[in-house]
């Protein structure tokens, strides 16, 4: 009795182990683009042929952000958010019109409450240190991938971040830099870019993650400044 | 020689000036672009400084080069 309690205890840790290993992929869209805002009507009306030029330019965008993949890489301690390489378009005009500014690697270790962005600016490569998130958790739910998912949001300077997670995933990970939520975040809608979730996969062996240490050791809001100049 | 350099003379007295004008036409284009790849970043960027600078770069390399 006493071995299969043991046995018992034993696969149950297992379980759990694997469980926070694994690797979710994201697909993005772009929504409430200029074209669609109430100026763009405005602008529709002022000047229609700017305006055209933007709904191209904004067609075009939503086009080529299908064939994006968004990794989260994750493990009992880390986790690494990042666009999957795609080389023939590697920093041409397309993929820089998908990827949009907010591209990179975010890196977070919930250990040492580390939240990373490394980018890749004009003058070199920065790692921006992210701040914690003052998320407010709502009633609303939504089954997303199967699971049900609570949504949860933050208020920053007009603008509104919301997040759907599932407290069925037990880990507080989540896209662009967005995490600590009591549950796996599987729908991002952030600077009107909305994240959701595609695939899941549990590993039996540990993810690795590969830390970012390259670049530049900044602020999110100094980062902010030198744009402001 | 001296008619020569008088024909000389008159074709660089009449091409300069209308260089001067191509020129003149050519950075105002640029102008022009620049100030749409402004107005695109502007508009596009929701208010963030960052992501203001992005789309009018993105706009200037994609339209104004």
């Amino acid at each position: 009795m006493k071995k299969i309690k043991f046995i018992l205890i034993l696969l149950f840790f297992g379980v759990c182990e694997a469980q926070t290993n694994g690797c979710a992929i994201y697909d993005k869209e772009w929504i409430n683009l200029f074209s669609d805002s109430a100026e763009g009507r405005k602008l529709k009306n002022n000047d229609p042929k700017t305006y055209q030029e933007y709904k191209e330019i904004e067609q075009e965008q939503r086009e080529l952000t299908k064939e994006l993949k968004y990794i989260l890489e994750f493990n009992r301690k880390e986790s690494l958010f990042f666009l999957e390489d795609i080389m023939d378009k590697d920093n041409s005009p397309s993929l820089q019109l998908a990827a949009g500014p907010f591209q990179g690697v975010y890196y977070q270790n919930i250990e040492t409450n580390k939240n990373l962005w490394q980018l890749d600016s004009y003058d070199g490569r920065y790692l921006i240190r992210l701040d914690k998130n003052n998320w407010k958790l709502e009633k609303e739910t939504e089954v997303i991938y199967g699971y049900t998912c609570y949504k949860a949001t933050i208020k920053n300077n007009g603008e509104v971040v919301e997040a759907w997670y599932s407290p069925e995933i037990p880990l507080n990970y989540g896209p662009m830099g967005y995490n600590g939520l009591p549950g796996m975040i599987l729908r991002l809608t952030v600077r009107g870019e909305k994240f959701t979730i595609r695939e899941l996969n549990f590993l039996k062996k540990t993810q690795n993650i590969k830390v970012p240490r390259q670049g530049k050791k900044i602020t999110f809001q100094e980062f902010q400044q030198k744009f402001e100049k | 020689m001296k008619k020569i350099i008088l024909a000389v003379g008159v074709v660089c007295f009449f091409s300069f000036p209308m260089e001067g004008q191509e020129d003149l036409k050519k950075i105002d284009e640029e102008q022009d672009c620049l100030e749409r790849a402004w107005d695109y970043g502007t508009r596009h960027g929701r208010g963030n400084s960052y992501s203001e600078w992005y789309w009018t770069n993105y706009y200037y390399e994609r339209n104004c080069i």
